[in-house]
């Protein structure tokens, strides 16, 4: 045999050799676990069941996706400057991405941008105003709010003195509702009554209780689900079973109260999807994957005829185990 | 190779499919046997509760009450409620003891249905959200109802009832998602119509978040099934829970199972590609060591075809090649003795030939001149004799060359002088001589003593018949690369029989002389230089001969022509 073919001989011997250590005893292949990404999930308010179910989707996400979760309550509800308190100590925490639901649209906006500049920000439930933010998850809460105005005439309640008690407006999730709402009410400003109740729960308790005992309206809509929650108990409270209550959000408390025909109906959206899409968005900036800029998941009417219906009962009831 | 390859690789792809599935099976058998044990444990709660309270108990008398708790206690755990109700839909019993709701309209329940429907059966229905009483804390839980009719006494008289147990789900959830099938795999499980009972990811299902292939499954019969989902190719493995109707599922993706065995497959192909290599360059190599002896062989054969007798005819590879290659050798080493043989033969031949020629010519010369000296002296023409003899001698010297065939046109023209001195005495000057020699014809090469025999011939047969006004005119010139030496005279002239003769055969009757001359000279010509070169010769009766010699144009260098031809 020539010399120079077995040379070649010898040089394919040691290259098929070395394919195959590389191949067989994955040399190459990068071994290490996947990186786990730490990310922090700031809700806008106190724990209930709506939260709850947005932290078991953000769990589920979580699992799957090697994310360290850390989600973070409020103490007290629509908190501002709790909120910018932990978006900065999360930042500087060490966490790689964020996932907030602002307490204020407007005013957290410089915030979130600042924070953006060095990690992924992801929205969920309530907007900033800020176009560092990567993705934004929520239902379409205009369209939230045309459902349930839709609701409120279909169930003969249109003509009736109506009162819309108006908090966490500085959500602008709040206001889309709003908006859905008086569009489809028709409800000119001058004539449709809004309340507005203190902060504070108890402060909002007996200033429900001391409208209601004015008989100031027939109908009554609850902008978000603490203000409903307060409506429901203050209705109880000042035995005015007679008003019709509406609103938006989803609590077992709220199932009762629907159940009991405290309130007529709530539009209830897909909180476990909003926790699990909010940690997958931040999971997929944080491996720069391509991310949806924004994601609307489903919203539905529940009221006292529907609320067993299997769907429903899965969106009512998210906590299955 | 290849074949045997995919052959091996296809066989172990079925054989891991098969252990996947077999694996699945084992898997999702005992998943079923858990469950099975789960559900036997409801159902002898029920039984316990129906054969031991409610049957041996009058309500008129009697309250379930304290059995129930005592029942509900003991299994707290796995059960959220056990509920009694009439053939009305009145509530008999329930433990916990709690307010049924007012909008709770039993006799609407789809397990009271089923269960006064179908009396002899267990039913069993999916998850669903219990709404049957009422709680403080407005906790809403997730249940499995598993409902009987039952036969309830009342002041003795025997009516239907229904007895619901509802299962807590977290109990069938404890049972599943534990189970760890690797590489993707996971089981759930579902109703008789399909409707999804446990899911590892039930709640991104009921979100609309992924799909699952549940309204397909439930048509799969128990076993093993393969399915494409989302472009996904899966191995399916049912298993129908007994009294139920509900299946267990078991998803693996092929993907995933194919990644298991990665290695190995990258494995059999490398192999494969291995035992291909080495079978070419086993292959290349023994054929190398066969053909490349005989291909150089058969190129040493090729060169000797050419006529190249001094090749070195390759000699290796296996024995019979070897062998092969001494005898070719031995061969053309005999081939090339005999051809030196033959050229030596040849050579000495021409040689022998040359040198007949040659000396064919001196003994006739000097016989003449000897002749004519004795005839001189016998004259008393002593100076003429002594010019004769003094010509003689340098005529000689040229002659003798030192032995050399070949000399310069210079020397022989000499020659030829010294001849015609020789001559002239001879004839008394009867004749006269032109030299028109081009002095550039002088350096090539001619065969020595080619102008004197023609000299000879022109004064013997050409000036016999003259007197006094005989010419002879030796000239040389070069015309198309060529040599030629020309004697011309204006003898008698050559009759044209005898003309046309002259160079092809030997004189018939040799006339005074020798008997040699114009043929020898054009044979020695041709010996020395080839048949293109040689004598032409025109006469022409009464006027004169011409006899032209045409010769090449070689240099004349000594070295090189010392001793014979330079052709």
């Amino acid at each position: 045999m020539k010399r120079k073919n077995f040379f070649l001989f010898f040089l394919f011997l040691i290259g098929f050799a070395s394919s195959y250590a590389i191949l067989t005893f994955d040399i190459l292949e990068d071994s290490s676990p996947p990186p786990v990404y730490e990310v922090s999930v700031i809700t806008r308010g106190r724990g209930n069941d709506s939260w709850e179910s947005m932290k078991h989707g953000a769990e589920q996400a979580s699992e799957e996706l090697f994310v360290d979760l850390s989600f973070i309550t409020l103490s007290e509800d629509s908190s501002v400057e709790e909120q910018i308190y932990l978006l900065e100590r999360e930042s500087l925490g060490g966490a790689d991405a964020i996932v907030i639901s602002a307490a204020d649209s407007r005013l957290l906006t410089p915030y979130v941008s600042k924070v953006g500049e060095s990690i992924p920000i992801v929205s969920i439930d309530s907007p900033t105003e800020s176009p560092s933010v990567f993705s934004y998850i929520s239902a379409d809460d205009y369209e939230m709010g045309m459902l349930l105005g839709s609701e409120i005439n279909s169930s003969g309640n249109s003509h009736k003195r109506t009162a819309i008690i108006v908090s966490g407006l500085s959500c602008s999730n709040v206001s889309s509702r709003l908006d859905g709402l008086r569009d489809s009410l028709g409800l000119p400003d001058d004539i449709a009554l809004y309340w507005y109740p203190p902060e504070t729960p108890d402060e909002a308790s007996a200033y429900l209780s001391s409208k209601l005992e004015e008989h100031a309206a027939d109908v009554l809509i609850a902008l978000d689900l603490p203000a409903l929650e307060l409506a429901g108990q203050a209705l109880i409270d000042n035995n005015q079973q007679s008003v019709s209550l509406f609103g938006f959000g989803a609590t077992g408390k709220i199932a009762s109260f629907i159940e009991s025909g405290i309130i007529e109906a709530t539009i209830v959206k897909n909180d476990f999807a909003i926790g699990y899409l909010g940690i997958s968005a931040a999971a997929s900036a944080l491996s720069e994957r391509p991310v949806s800029l924004n994601t609307v998941v489903e919203h539905r009417l529940i009221n006292m005829e529907n609320m067993y219906d299997i769907e429903n009962q899965r969106l009512l009831f998210p906590s299955i185990r | 190779m290849i074949f045997l390859g995919i052959v091996f690789y296809i066989r172990y792809d079925a054989s891991m499919q098969s252990m996947v599935r077999k694996d699945n099976k084992r898997v999702i058998e005992q998943v079923n046997m858990h469950l099975d044990t789960y559900l036997r444990n409801m159902m002898r709660i029920s039984d316990a509760l129906y054969y031991r309270v409610i049957k041996n108990v009058d309500l008129s008398e009697e309250s379930l009450d304290g059995q129930m708790s005592l029942l509900y206690n003991t299994f707290r755990d796995q059960l959220v409620s056990i509920v009694v109700v009439d053939e009305n839909g009145s509530l008999v019993s329930s433990a916990p003891l709690s307010i049924l709701k007012k909008e709770a309209a039993l006799p609407e329940q789809e397990w009271f249905g089923e269960a006064l429907g179908r009396i002899e059966n267990f039913h069993f229905s999916s998850p669903h959200v219990q709404n049957l009483f009422e709680d403080p804390n407005h906790s809403y839980k997730w249940v499995v109802s598993m409902s009987r009719a039952v036969e309830l006494t009342n002041d003795g008289s025997v009516g239907h009832g229904v007895l619901l147990v509802d299962m807590n789900f977290s109990g069938i959830d404890q049972l599943f998602k534990n189970i760890d099938l690797g590489s993707g795999a996971y089981t759930y499980l579902i109703s008789g119509d399909g409707e999804i009972i446990y899911h590892p990811r039930q709640q991104l299902l009921y979100s609309n978040l992924i799909q699952e292939n549940n309204r397909e499954a439930i048509n799969y019969d128990d076993g093993n099934h393969t399915e494409t989902f989302q472009g996904v190719e899966r191995i399916i493995t049912v298993k129908t829970v007994g009294y139920t109707g509900w299946k267990i599922v078991s998803v693996a993706p092929l993907e995933g199972v194919a990644k298991d065995y990665y290695n190995f497959r990258s494995f059999i192909v490398f192999i494969l590609l291995f035992t291909i290599f080495l079978m070419i360059f086993a292959n290349q190599f023994v054929s190398s060591r066969i053909a490349d002896p005989i291909k150089s062989l058969e190129a040493s054969v090729k060169e000797l075809e050419m006529g190249d007798l001094d090749v070195e005819i390759s000699i290796g590879g296996s024995y019979e090649i070897q062998h092969l290659g001494t005898t070719i050798r031995s061969m053309v080493e005999q081939m090339r003795r005999l051809m030196d043989d033959i050229v030596a033969e040849h050579e000495a031949k021409r040689k022998s030939e040359l040198d007949a020629l040659q000396n064919q010519i001196n003994p006739h010369f000097l016989y003449n001149t000897l002749d004519s000296i004795v005839w001189m002296i016998e004259n008393e023409r002593y100076s003429g004799a002594t010019s004769m003899v003094t010509a003689l001698a340098r005529l000689f010297r040229i002659s003798l060359s030192k032995g050399k065939n070949i000399i310069s046109v210079k020397d022989e023209v000499e020659h030829a002088g010294n001849y015609l001195t020789i001559q002239k005495i001879r004839y008394k000057n009867k004749f006269k001589v032109i030299m028109n020699i081009d002095s550039q014809t002088l350096m090539y090469s001619t065969v020595k003593l080619i102008i004197q025999p023609l000299l000879e011939n022109a004064i013997y047969h050409g000036m016999e018949a003259v007197y006094n006004d005989g010419e002879i005119e030796v000239s040389s010139f070069i015309q198309d690369a060529k040599l030629f030496i020309r004697v011309k005279d204006n003898g008698i002239g050559i009759p044209p029989g005898t003309l046309s003769k002259l160079l092809s055969e030997e004189p018939a009757h040799p006339s005074k002389g020798s008997g040699v001359g114009l043929l020898n000279v054009h044979k020695r010509i041709q010996l020395s230089f080839g048949a293109d070169y040689g004598l032409s010769v025109e006469s022409e009766p009464d006027v004169g001969t011409t006899v032209t010699i045409c010769l090449p144009c070689i240099p004349y260098e000594e070295k090189s022509v010392e001793g014979g031809s330079i052709a």
